[in-house]
């Protein structure tokens, strides 16, 4: 019988037989090379059954989501009189049902298939910046997690041993820096994914060519590691994770890889995503879905008009739309949240100096989250109220999540509350978020 | 330690028996933990260790044995090497390459540069292969000041002057571009309010010129731009096919017009205007032809000095390209000052009517100092000239507006949103109350964009900002800027008058990047040992292997690979992790974790490099290759010049030795030019090759 290429490997890097000689030879634990998908991620997982895979969307732009979504009509529940809409007939003020709740938003937004909007959250918070490069510092939830952790890593070390997946760090695809553990992790084009999950298809890739490689190479970080300094070692020692790693990568998916378009955007991103997390490589996959982008000077806001009502995939809600029908396809639907998290929103009413209809400044005071998945009641969280010389977030009930100023969480801590939500709703201990003093998840939003 | 190991080392490793690290007995990854866990304990790293990193930082090659001995007899020798490989043209290039990422001047296509000039492109398309003088003309405008950097080291030009410089190493088809710009200035409003108003500008600085036309008649060129020549502005361009409704010669513009200098720099590229799109007159794209900027005109660098017009009448022809070619001096009305008013760096930071330059000069601030501008800033400015008030009204927003918007209106008064001559006359008289620079602590009056140049260039943290650049080059991390070491270095570069070779020298010796000898950034950081991030790796593998262009980063140079194999570097070399900036951030993303991706990545780039040069019957020239027929040979150059390991190494025997049992195996299962390509891959692959510090 012919040896298939896990044959191969199972029989010389991380065989059974062999283990004792590899570990001794890379200085690897052998459990490790037993099972490197599961051995460098936290081992505890707490919640197997509310893990979540999740597309985590963000952005240093300061798009404009928050600015024709639902909780922006005047005449919803809780919505003040003077936001601004782009008059576009593609962007017309259309009602919607979060499940069973009515709202209005723009007609983008009410295109979604209604299973969708059911598990659609719309969350008014504030990030309390309006610095492009402080983008970081809200995915640290200014000063909320530990260690400067970001968010994506948060979940991304917890969900990790719940899913199995091949790493624990989350993949970047866009142009967002990510940490984790303190080290910047890769921008990933999705474009070169065929190229760097998969080996070349050659002569040198044989089954057994590879693996007389890897013995080699292992053969030649053990003896290195044996006059290295600390340093040195664990640098070999994490040369070695990562290409046991790489070769125990399933195979299968690696075509659909092959097909991503030759490009960055959002499209290019989700069919990525969608192939990464099919292929278990990793709990987050950051994306960037575009919704106007800096749009201090779109006259008519064209821009934002144009990106946010797109229907080819590529950006607004059209790649959720599209993001969405090919996790229905792959049978993920149920298994991969999506949630948004932008360094600041968009203003409302103003634009400094100039109209607001045709641009937008930052708003330190309102930005919206989005959080779409099977652990999430549709509906909107928080609301909107003046703030400084436009509009922001009001405090948000803890208990029913509704916005208003009698709310208990304070918009300084609605970003907290709404992390601490995400944690809970994938099965996470909500306090390894501190330092808001007056958030707090809200789990009557969660399904 | 390695001297006392080697003799057992590659009995032990066959043998499989754990032969013990330096600290003796311990287990396995006992003393290799996590980054979570903190920083390891300080280990100084051997001669043979930091010579290798030192040299493959400000080089790209391999140590030698000679080199590695007179460190390790005397670790000061290290700087008397460190002088010879600054003087090697490979310290250039790596320089040069560090520079365009320091200041700025990457990350931008032909597309990105539209709006300086909208809507004439930099230069005409063209398929990309070979690549067109879009190409090459953005490749030009994002090497030059990097280029200008490097020829100021060389000649011992204060480095500060980067700030304040009105000298730039140009090309001819740059000197064109510029010109043009100059005469074609786009307001604060793109296609429309064209604020000089291009045939005003034109038409002052060429009152002569009253119609342009085409022939396909091959006339001298100095006919046509002689002013006393019947031929004068008619221009030969084969490509004209002339009929009875467009005679020979055919007017294409008239002057004053719009389209003139559109048409103007169109044919010098060898491209018929686009009018005659619409006309009748029809024409072919026949024979090869030889363009005015020919492929010459975008690698003939000289030196040149940017000449403030005081004359709108006097401004340098774009249009005269053989004035262009000898020309050291261009005459412009658009004043060009230091790093931050060359096109490739508008390009990477567009402002609009919004934004008002706040972009631009938050770029600059970290360009020059390392610092951005966040709201941290403690400067307190006696007046805040150019505050927009509205915006700074809101607590959430002061602080950023208070520093940029003073500092910014130099900028405002004098260049429009598109980088023309600022025509608006609102911005015009907005600095009329006084204008000022105000930033970290240093606050003084300025009245023109020369004087914000100055105020960067005398600015004290330059110093430290520039020293703690060459910390993430070379260490992949910041230093910590409390150091003593790190003091020591920032204040080193500015008593030596910011002498950027005596920076680079200081920087490599210094500790900080050898790991010698402990200090507070290692102790507190841990020594890292990470991947060669992309422009080490790749400057590495074309000092070494001979491939210019190695990882294609130069998108208007010929590819070394084939055709059938140019497509993995291109397609993988934009994931493996670089050195890049992002917007408002003084901290550049540098991964230097071996990730699943940089694995799979390498794996597949060295598989590509092998198949280039072992065995090809037609390698690119100059390139290192071998021959499966002769592996006793190549094996041993692989780990020298591939993996940097020189043969006194006590490692040197055993990775041999290792290798060819690697290409005796693999000669069981495949032939030989696969056993040996096979090889190469592992030596390529490994952990000396590939990291940073080993």
């Amino acid at each position: 019988m012919a040896m298939t290429r896990r044959d191969i490997l199972r029989a010389s890097l991380f065989g059974s037989t062999v283990l004792g000689l590899r570990a001794l030879a890379t200085g690897l634990p052998a459990s490790f090379l037993a099972n490197p998908r599961t051995a460098l991620a936290d081992p505890v997982c707490a919640a197997t059954a509310k893990a979540q895979f999740v597309i985590f969307n963000t952005s240093g732009s300061g798009d404009p989501i928050n600015t024709n979504c639902p909780g922006t009509y005047f005449g919803d529940p809780g919505v003040p009189q003077g936001l601004y809409h782009p008059p576009d007939a593609s962007m017309a003020p259309t009602k919607l049902q979060l499940a069973g709740k009515p709202w209005t938003a723009a007609a983008p937004w009410a295109q979604l298939p209604q299973p969708v909007l059911d598990r659609t959250q719309f969350w008014h918070i504030m990030t309390n910046t309006p610095v492009h490069a402080a983008e970081r510092a809200v995915l640290e939830l200014n000063g909320g997690t530990m260690a400067k952790e970001i968010l994506p890593s948060v979940l991304a070390a917890s969900l990790a041993p719940c899913l199995g997946t091949l790493q624990p760090q989350p993949i970047a695809l866009a142009s967002t820096p990510l940490y984790y553990q303190g080290q910047a992790l890769p921008l990933v084009p999705p474009f070169a994914l065929k190229y760097l999950v998969g080996p070349l298809a050659d002569g040198l890739n044989t089954p057994q060519l590879q693996a007389l490689r890897d013995d080699t190479l292992n053969k030649i970080h053990g003896f290195y590691r044996t006059s290295a300094t600390p340093a040195q070692q664990q640098f070999i020692d994490k040369m070695a994770n990562t290409r046991g790693q790489w070769r125990s990568i399933q195979q299968g998916p690696l075509a659909t890889l092959a097909n991503i378009p030759n490009r960055y955007s959002a499209d290019a991103q989700i069919q990525a995503a969608v192939a990464l997390i099919q292929m278990k490589l990793a709990p987050v996959i950051a994306v960037d879905i575009p919704f106007g982008g800096d749009n201090h000077s779109d006259p008519g806001l064209a821009t934002e008009v144009a990106t946010t009502s797109d229907t080819t995939g590529v950006s607004g809600v059209g790649a959720i739309a599209s993001l969405m029908q090919q996790l229905q396809a792959a049978g993920l639907a149920d298994q991969v949240s999506f949630i948004s998290l932008n360094v600041f929103g968009r203003t409302l009413a103003t634009n400094g100096n100039t109209p607001i209809s045709d641009g937008r400044d930052h708003n330190a005071y309102h930005q919206v989250s989005l959080a779409i998945g099977k652990p999430f009641r549709g509906g909107v969280i928080g609301g909107v109220g003046p703030a400084q010389v436009d509009f922001g977030a009001v405090p948000i009930s803890s208990s029913t999540g509704v916005g208003s100023s009698g709310g208990d969480i304070q918009p300084i801590d609605t970003l907290g509350a709404f992390a601490q939500t995400m944690l809970a709703a994938f099965g996470i201990d909500p306090t390894v978020i501190s330092n808001f003093p007056t958030a707090k998840p809200i789990a009557s939003v969660l399904a | 330690m390695r001297v006392i190991l080697w003799s057992c080392a590659l009995a032990g490793v066959l043998a499989g028996c754990y032969l013990g690290g330096v600290g003796g007995d311990a287990p396995p990854g006992a003393d290799a933990g996590p980054d979570a866990l903190g920083p390891l304990p300080f280990t100084a790293d051997a001669p043979a260790t930091y010579v290798a990193k030192v040299k493959n930082i400000l080089v790209g090659l391999p140590p030698t044995d000679t080199e590695v001995a007179a460190v390790a007899a005397d670790p000061t020798q290290l700087g008397v090497l460190v002088d010879g490989w600054m003087k090697q043209p490979e310290y250039a290039t790596k320089m040069q390459r560090f520079f365009e990422l320091a200041f700025q001047q990457t990350q931008v296509a032909p597309s990105d540069f539209i709006d300086q000039t909208f809507p004439i492109p930099i230069a005409p398309e063209n398929n990309n292969s070979p690549p067109g003088p879009d190409l090459k003309l953005s490749q030009n405008l994002q090497e030059s000041f990097a280029r200008t950097m490097v020829a100021f080291a060389a000649q011992g030009i204060p480095f500060n002057q980067a700030m304040s410089t009105n000298q730039l190493m140009m090309t001819t088809a740059m000197k064109a571009y510029y010109a043009m710009a100059d005469v074609f200035q786009v307001g604060n409003l793109v296609g429309c309010g064209l604020g000089a108003g291009s045939e005003q500008a034109f038409g002052i600085a060429n009152p002569q010129i009253k119609s342009i036309s085409v022939t396909a008649t091959q006339i001298p060129l100095s006919e046509t731009l002689d002013p006393s020549s019947p031929n004068y502005m008619v221009w030969y361009n084969p490509k004209f096919a002339s009929s009875s409704q467009c005679p020979d010669p055919y007017p294409i513009a008239q002057a004053p017009d719009i389209g003139t200098p559109a048409a103007l720099y169109d044919l010098l590229h060898g491209w018929l205007p686009g009018a005659l799109s619409y006309t009748p007159c029809a024409y072919s794209y026949g024979a090869p032809w030889t363009p005015i900027i020919r492929d010459t005109d975008f690698s003939d660098w000289t030196m040149t000095t940017i000449v403030p017009a005081s004359d709108p009448t006097k401004i340098t022809h774009f249009y005269d390209v053989p004035a262009l070619r000898t020309a050291t001096q261009l005459t412009l009305s658009i004043p060009r000052v230091g790093f931050f008013t060359t096109p490739a760096f508008i390009a990477n930071w567009p402002t609009n009517a919004s934004n008002q330059m706040r972009v631009v000069m938050n770029q600059m601030f970290i360009v020059a100092t390392n610092t951005a501008v966040d709201g941290t800033d403690p400067t307190m400015p006696p007046s805040t000239p150019g505050l927009d008030a509205k915006h700074a009204s809101d607590p959430a927003c002061e602080g950023c507006h208070r520093i940029l918007d003073p500092s910014r209106l130099t900028l405002a008064t004098t260049y429009s949103w598109n980088f023309g001559l600022q025509q608006d006359a609102k911005w015009q008289d907005a600095g009329a109350g006084g204008q000022l620079f105000a930033f970290q602590g240093e606050v003084q009056n300025v009245s023109s964009i020369y004087d914000v140049g100055k105020a960067l260039a005398n600015h004290p943290l330059l110093a430290s900002g520039w020293t703690q650049k060459l910390c993430y080059y070379a260490n992949a991390e910041a230093c910590v800027t409390t150091d003593p070491e790190f003091e020591r270095l920032a204040k080193l570069f500015q008593s030596s008058n910011y002498s950027w070779n005596a920076l680079v020298k200081a920087v490599v010796t210094s500790p900080i990047t050898t790991h010698a000898a402990p200090t507070v950034t290692a102790t507190t950081n841990g020594e890292i040992v990470g991947v060669s991030r992309r422009d080490h790796l790749c400057a590495m593998w074309s000092a070494r292997l001979g491939l210019a262009n190695a990882c294609l980063l130069d998108v208007s140079a010929p590819s070394p690979y084939p055709n059938n194999l140019s497509t993995f570097p291109s397609v993988i070399v934009p994931g493996l992790p670089s050195d890049g900036y992002s917007r408002g951030s003084a901290v550049p993303v540098q991964p230097n974790d071996p990730s699943v991706f940089f694995t799979g990545g390498i794996d597949n780039l060295c598989d590509t490099l092998a198949q280039l040069l072992i065995d090809d019957a037609s390698p690119p020239p100059g390139a290192k290759t071998w021959s499966s027929a002769n592996a006793a040979a190549a094996i041993p150059e692989f780990v020298t010049l591939v993996m940097g390991i020189e043969p006194s190494d006590a490692r040197y025997a055993t990775t041999v030795q290792l290798l060819t049992a690697h290409e005796t195996a693999a000669l069981a299962q495949v032939g030989a030019t696969k056993a040996l390509q096979s090889t190469f891959m592992v030596a390529c692959v490994s952990a000396p090759a590939i990291g940073m510090g080993m």
